[in-house]
């Protein structure tokens, strides 16, 4: 069926559940009535679930949590999350990823705040320093396990975030928090929310500066503001808004000392209508904006003339004659900006009790524009539509059964068909089990099948620096898995229990490859150019589980666990260390991409006396960091710990705070660059907060 | 005959044992049919508005203690497929509707015996009677007898009582369905020495103008029950505003706590089995005098990580899962 005529048919659905919209006005309350599920939604399929109709497994990172947490940044409290990666290119580059190698773009993870998708076209990734949240601004964070493209489209392709931010309603008055940290650490931050007429907001501004990892170039300094509405003018209709900007300058590459400043913005719109009874209506429209400048080594005609190891034999009489000497031929800057809009329109459908259902369709305008990336300057753009549908049948009392199908088509290639069927059997109210299978595709982002960077001179190519391969194809994932749920002790333990195998094929990822068509001439040493392909193949089994525990108001214990047996090759092209005739480099084993063993455990246990002690422990297991080029991570430990109490005077509160992470001795973290030791020492952050009611 | 009209329903169950997905359910049908057909004693027809798990656990749980006393013979039946409901009706001593479709099928036809109308609202009961019998105590005294599933709002200011000590003024928000009985909550309220804060909440206006000033000033926030729409758009915005005031709120439904309200008081299928059981030993019984029941049982919840946010304690015992409510 074409998408128009899908299109048709979702439009006449929608139209016919908007067209139901009454109320009853016999004044008759049933027991419909009083046994009606209090809205609220999972991300896993739009639809309301609880966590064991959903067919996916999630883990929840609630406000509790949130606050018994020893998190300084937001990517700490992923460690809370089974099989999740959480590590650091330099400190100021964090990374997130699940199961997957953990490259140096977070890739294969659609994040989310509040439905926004925050992924980004302009380096196919997740800028997590920019994302303009801040952990006091969360509510929570729901995390699906496992592939979620039936609902959020390719880009949910290993796993999907949902970072749902608190509403202008739950805090009330102005707050003010001041940090001051190891490693100069610096931080304010000043938050106001009201009702003004209609409207309820909050609003936030903050600041913060770092001076990254000792020895290491790779400080920060932060500006974000933000803004939320929240307008309800009738009981049925909700209407959310946000706008926010930020500017972050920070390093891309600590030992060549390349700056990157970073400015964004973001609109974005949500309307709810709960039609009647048994169906609701929502529509999504949001705009990111995102432009960096990045500062290079700037390179004249002169200074590569008396460059020495340039040996230039045939482009030295070209240079030579070149009237300007200073003539740049490597900028001193390079701009870049990125676009992206995106409209979403779903319903959801209760009308019979034993099936829900779940339409929507999306469209999407990415677009770039770059001042290197693109044979120089250029633009390109893109549209991707998707049509997506979610269906829980209860087939019987405790067999619950999903199927979640999109339909994704971009413009110029061929439409991809995605889906997740799972069934889910509960043997008894504590005892869940689940059976998942999925299929999913990425497509390759922008610029994954655009790149093209390269310094010219008189139009001729001097230095290519990574292309992308002309014959890019989607990354293709096949799942299947097993999982269980229980909860014991009148539902204070919950045991989540996940056991996968993933099939990843086709991954894109940067080969080295020869020169065959554009001859270079500045630094005619580099015979090989980086180039963006499909080079990797993986295979993923394991198990990984959670467990959480909250026996009282005081107690609180998350421990998670994961255990990855990876089988995969990488074909990383020609060796470029290798002296001519440039040997290929073997298929490289992903074996040792993605560490093994993980385990995380928190405690939080709040004393009598109001004061809030955590502490927890994590575990990675050894892993190869960059297979190309055969870097090596050791397995670490760290502890980290958090004391806080909060005094209330009247309307007034203040709350002190004190975080260690990593009491222990030093570990290096993730090595992506050489020449630098990406070391994380121990790190202590006092915090003080303030408040009004 | 009431073999005959047994034996029927039998071969239907099985016919229906036969087509996924009702296949388990209808084995279930079938079993007890068969189980009833060998006994001859007072024999109860139960219909359901709805096949689904709420409605199916109170059967069960009645069905379950009678498979033990062996007093009963029974049937069970969905409203909404049955096409021998009059055969079935005149062959039963008592009928057990539940839910009020069920109780609107049987009250339209204002049968001779017995009826017991269980997992039905007051307002929903109230509506049925008066459309088929001209007045409530009509229905009453022609022999139907409901249990209606509304906690009285009593109970929730008694919860509210022994969860917390300091509370004087009680916010309280009431749907157009409501509304009417403004008066009664209100004195509800004051013959407890409290301060009523009542909300009357126009579905067409902004909720949270509405509810924000009626939360604010509140020690405890109470949601009485209204139509589906009322409740479920109503709910997010009043735990919001609780959360912000740090209020607890007291809901009407599992579904409530499990939202974010502190606590609900509620009957469960459990409670609802229990007393339809007590009602059908004494309905039957001499003496027996017909009338509308409240619900004698109740199950409290609460919700433990709101109690952390609130800093709340919750008193040992106060936590029921069903029982005779004392509240």
């Amino acid at each position: 069926m074409k998408i128009y005529q899908l299109k048709a048919c979702f439009l006449g659905a929608v139209l016919v559940a908007c067209a139901n919209y009454a109320f009853s006005d016999d004044g008759v309350i049933t027991e419909d009535d009083l046994f009606a599920e209090i809205d609220f939604v999972s991300g896993v399929t739009h639809l309301k679930q609880d966590l064991k109709q959903v067919p996916a497994a999630v883990t929840i990172i609630d406000r509790r949590t949130i606050e018994s947490s020893t998190a300084v940044d937001l990517v700490d409290l992923f460690r809370l999350v089974p099989g999740f990666q959480v590590y650091f290119h330099h400190a100021n580059k964090p990374g997130v990823n699940y199961h997957a190698a953990g490259g140096e773009y977070s890739r294969r993870l659609e994040v989310k705040i509040d439905g926004r998708s925050v992924y980004e076209p302009l380096l196919s990734s997740v800028e997590w320093n920019t994302l303009g949240v801040d952990i006091e601004d969360i509510e929570y964070i729901e995390v699906v396990r496992g592939s979620n493209a039936s609902a959020d489209g390719s880009n949910a392709f290993l796993a999907s975030i949902n970072i749902v931010t608190r509403s202008p309603l739950v805090d009330m008055g102005t707050q003010v928090s001041v940090q001051y940290g190891t490693q100069g650490n610096q931080q304010g931050k000043i938050s106001h929310a009201t009702q003004f007429g209609q409207l309820a907001s909050r609003a936030v501004i903050k600041v913060s500066k770092n001076d990254g990892f000792v020895g290491v170039n790779d400080s920060a300094d932060t500006l974000l503001m933000r803004y939320q509405g929240l307008w309800t003018p009738t009981v049925t209709d909700t209407v959310n808004f946000q706008i926010g900007m930020g500017d972050t300058d920070t390093i891309i590459n600590p030992t060549e000392v390349h700056g990157r400043h970073w400015k964004s913005n973001y609109q974005h719109l949500e309307w709810q209508r709960i039609a009647n009874n048994w169906s609701d209506i929502e529509f999504g429209l949001y705009h990111n904006a995102m432009d960096f400048v990045d500062d290079h080594q700037s390179w004249s005609v002169a200074d590569i003339l008396n460059e020495a190891g340039f040996p230039l034999t045939g482009s030295r009489e070209l240079l030579e004659n070149e009237p300007n000497q200073n003539l740049k031929i490597v900028e001193s800057t390079y701009a870049h900006n990125a676009d992206r809009w995106n409209a979403d329109l779903r319903a959801n459908i209760y009308r019979r009790d034993d099936l829900r259902i779940n339409l929507g369709m999306a469209s999407r305008y990415d677009s770039f524009g770059t001042e290197l990336f693109l044979s120089g300057s250029g633009k390109v753009s893109e549209v991707s539509n998707r049509l997506y549908a979610n269906f829980e049948w209860t087939a019987i009392d405790n067999l619950t059964l999903n199927y979640g199908h999109v339909l994704e088509k971009r413009r110029d290639k061929e439409a991809t068909n995605a889906f997740r069927v799972a069934a889910n059997y509960q043997l008894s109210k504590q005892h869940m089990f689940r059976v998942a299978s999925n299929r999913s595709y990425r497509q390759p982002a922008l610029i994954e099948a655009h790149q093209n960077s390269i310094h010219t001179y008189n139009d001729i190519v001097m230095h290519v620096l990574v292309q992308a391969d002309s014959d890019i194809s989607k990354e293709k994932l096949i799942s299947h898995e097993i999982g269980y749920l229980g909860s014991f002790f009148e539902k204070s333990l919950n045991l989540d229990v996940r056991l996968f195998d993933e099939n990843l094929s086709n991954l894109i990822g940067e080969r080295r490859g020869l020169y065959q068509d554009v001859p270079p001439y500045y630094g005619e040493t580099q015979l090989t150019r980086n180039i963006i392909d499909n080079i990797e193949d993986i295979r993923i089994k394991g198990l990984e589980w959670q467990l959480q525990y909250r026996p009282s108001n005081k107690l609180l214990l998350n421990i998670n666990f994961s255990h990855v047996d990876v089988e995969g090759v990488g074909r990383y092209g020609v060796d470029v260390e290798t002296p001519w005739p440039y040997q290929e480099f073997e298929p490289r084993s992903l074996d040792r991409a993605v560490p093994e063993n993980m385990f995380n455990a928190l405690v939080g246990y709040k004393t009598n006396s109001g004061i809030q002690l955590s502490g927890s422990y994590h575990y990675k297991s050894g892993y190869e960091s960059k297979v190309r080029r055969g870097f090596n991570v050791e397995s670490y430990s760290r502890i980290d710990l958090k004391a806080s109490k909060r005094w209330s005077l009247a309307s007034n509160w203040i709350e002190l705070s004190f975080t260690a992470q990593n009491v222990g001795s030093d570990y290096l973290e993730h090595k992506t660059f050489s020449n630098f030791e990406n070391k994380f020492e121990s790190k202590y952050v006092l915090g003080l907060k303030m408040g009004s009611n | 005959m009431i073999d005959f009209t047994i034996k029927r329903r039998c071969v239907l169950a099985l016919r229906k044992a036969l087509c996924f997905p009702r296949a388990v359910l209808s084995l279930v049908f079938l079993f007890a049919c068969i189980n009833s057909y060998s006994n001859k004693l007072n024999h109860a027809l139960f219909i359901l508005s709805k096949d689904t798990p709420d409605y199916r656990r109170v059967v069960n749980l009645i069905t379950t203690d009678w498979e033990q006393s062996k007093n009963y013979t029974y049937v069970v039946l969905i409203q909404s497929e049955d096409t021998e409901i009059d055969r079935l009706l005149k062959a039963s001593d008592i009928v057990i509707t539940l839910g009020t479709s069920a109780a609107n099928t049987v009250l339209t036809k204002k049968i001779t015996q017995p009826v017991i109308s269980t997992l039905i609202t007051q307002s929903a009961f109230n509506s049925l009677a008066e459309k088929y019998y001209g007045d409530v105590s009509k229905a009453i005294a022609l022999g139907v007898n409901p249990i209606v599933l509304d906690q009285p709002f009593e109970r929730h200011l008694n919860l509210t009582r022994q969860l917390l000590k300091n509370v004087t003024d009680v916010g309280v928000m009431l749907g157009p369905s409501a509304a009417k009985n403004h008066s009664a909550y209100t004195l509800s309220i004051e013959e407890r020495n409290l301060k009523p804060k009542i909300l009357l909440i126009d579905p067409d206006k902004n909720p949270i103008r509405q509810l924000d000033p009626v939360v604010k000033i509140s020690d405890v926030f109470i949601p009485v029950a209204d139509s589906h729409l009322i409740n479920v758009t109503t709910a997010k915005w009043i735990l919001q505003l609780a959360y912000r005031y740090r209020i607890p709120v007291i809901g009407y439904s599992a579904n409530y706590v499990a939202a974010g309200a502190l606590a609900s008081v509620y009957s469960s299928p459990e409670d609802v089995s229990k007393q339809t059981l007590d009602l059908v030993e004494s309905l039957l019984a001499e003496g027996y005098k017909n009338q509308v029941h409240f619900p004698q049982y109740c199950t409290v919840t609460f919700n433990k990580t709101v109690a952390w946010h609130l800093n709340l304690t919750i008193p040992d015992g106060l936590e029921k899962n069903t029982g005779r409510c004392n509240l």
